[in-house]
């Protein structure tokens, strides 16, 4: 009877073994960034002005934008990169097949990188609490008014086809960015966040790669 | 007679418990070293295991899901989506294969959705 036992009781063990839950791995991979920008067939890419909306500030926004993309894409891209001063009257332009055909240069193969941007900032003011200390504070906490500088960028980007006048690619950004420093200047600002930009809109155009994380399990 | 018959019928279900207890283990082991294979970013070892497992008839969630992560490394994402989808068929309230699926359709299907989340994240 006490064999039967043990028989009965390893019978368990060995049931319950067998049924134990699963184990899981977590891995990290490292994977492409699907691109949805085929640039190949471009040999030349030519930086037109940006449409600038609401420009209120106090530096030229498209001088210092048309040489920080044409530096960074001269390095990043095995192609020709200009500049070209186009006037841009209104943002339903981008749409405009007549016009950016009108504009293309002699060389074939040809897209335009342009769009939209607006760039703003505002001062905002808030009662921020003192920390309360852990020992007896024989002064009363005091609120004390605090402000931030605020930038926002808001950049539409349009990829033309200078032969067709056809847009093959149209993205969005937007970027805020908060300075203790009342005194930022807005052209300092602007840097930050178009490195900002610069990032993605190279990602979605060159691709690279992402870590992602995914689970193995082995039951 | 009466305790021989139960010795014998527990010896019976033990042994059968041993045996598929056994044959699990092999299959057990082909998943497991296809995961350290993984691990060591030798995903074409780790294809193979998980293949020759399927193949041999353990068609487990498991195995597919794992081929499923294994495709998607490899830049196969149609097999990537098939493998995941049998997943979910085989164990569909696993929450494992379901977070592997969710962040497969956003990443691959949804890629700019994708970059937005992980910029709000920062």
């Amino acid at each position: 009877m006490k064999r039967n036992r043990i028989f009965l009781l390893l019978l368990i063990f060995l049931v319950l073994y067998s049924c134990k839950t699963g184990n899981y791995w977590k891995i990290k991979l490292e994977l492409p960034v699907k691109t949805n920008l085929d640039i190949s067939q471009y040999k030349n890419i030519v930086i037109a002005n940006f449409f600038l909306k609401d420009d209120k500030n106090d530096f030229e926004i498209n001088p210092v934008l048309l040489e920080y993309l044409s530096s960074e894409l001269s390095q990043d891209l095995d192609k020709t990169i200009s500049t070209k001063n186009i006037v841009l009257d209104n943002e339903e332009i981008f749409q405009n097949k007549d016009f950016w055909k009108g504009q293309a240069p002699e060389e074939d193969a040809t897209a335009f990188l342009t769009g939209s941007i607006e760039y703003t900032s505002e001062t905002r003011k808030a009662l921020m609490g003192k920390y309360k200390k852990q020992f007896d504070n024989p002064f009363p906490n005091k609120n004390r008014l605090a402000s931030r500088k605020f930038y926002n960028l808001k950049m539409n980007v349009y990829f033309i086809n200078a032969a067709t006048g056809e847009v093959i690619y149209n993205t969005n950004f937007k970027e805020t960015q908060a300075y203790e420093n009342p005194n930022q200047t807005a052209e300092f600002a602007f840097f930050d966040q178009i490195h900002k930009v610069k990032e993605k809109l190279f990602r979605q155009m060159l691709g690279g790669e992402r870590i992602q994380q995914r689970y193995l399990i082995s039951k | 007679m009466n305790k021989l018959s139960t010795l014998a019928v527990f010896s019976f279900l033990l042994l059968s418990v041993l045996f598929s207890g056994c044959a699990s283990q092999l299959q057990h082991n082909q998943m497991k070293f296809g995961i350290q294979s993984a691990q060591k970013d030798l995903w074409d070892e780790a294809i193979f295991r998980w293949e020759k497992s399927i193949r041999s008839g353990y068609n487990s969630a498991a195995a597919h899901n794992n081929l499923g992560v294994a495709y998607e490394k490899k830049g196969m994402m149609d097999e990537a989506e098939k493998e995941y989808k049998i997943a979910l068929k085989l164990d569909p309230g696993n929450e494992h294969i379901q977070s592997n699926y969710t962040k497969f359709k956003k990443y691959w299907k949804e890629p700019e959705k994708a970059e937005e989340e992980k910029d709000e994240k920062k």
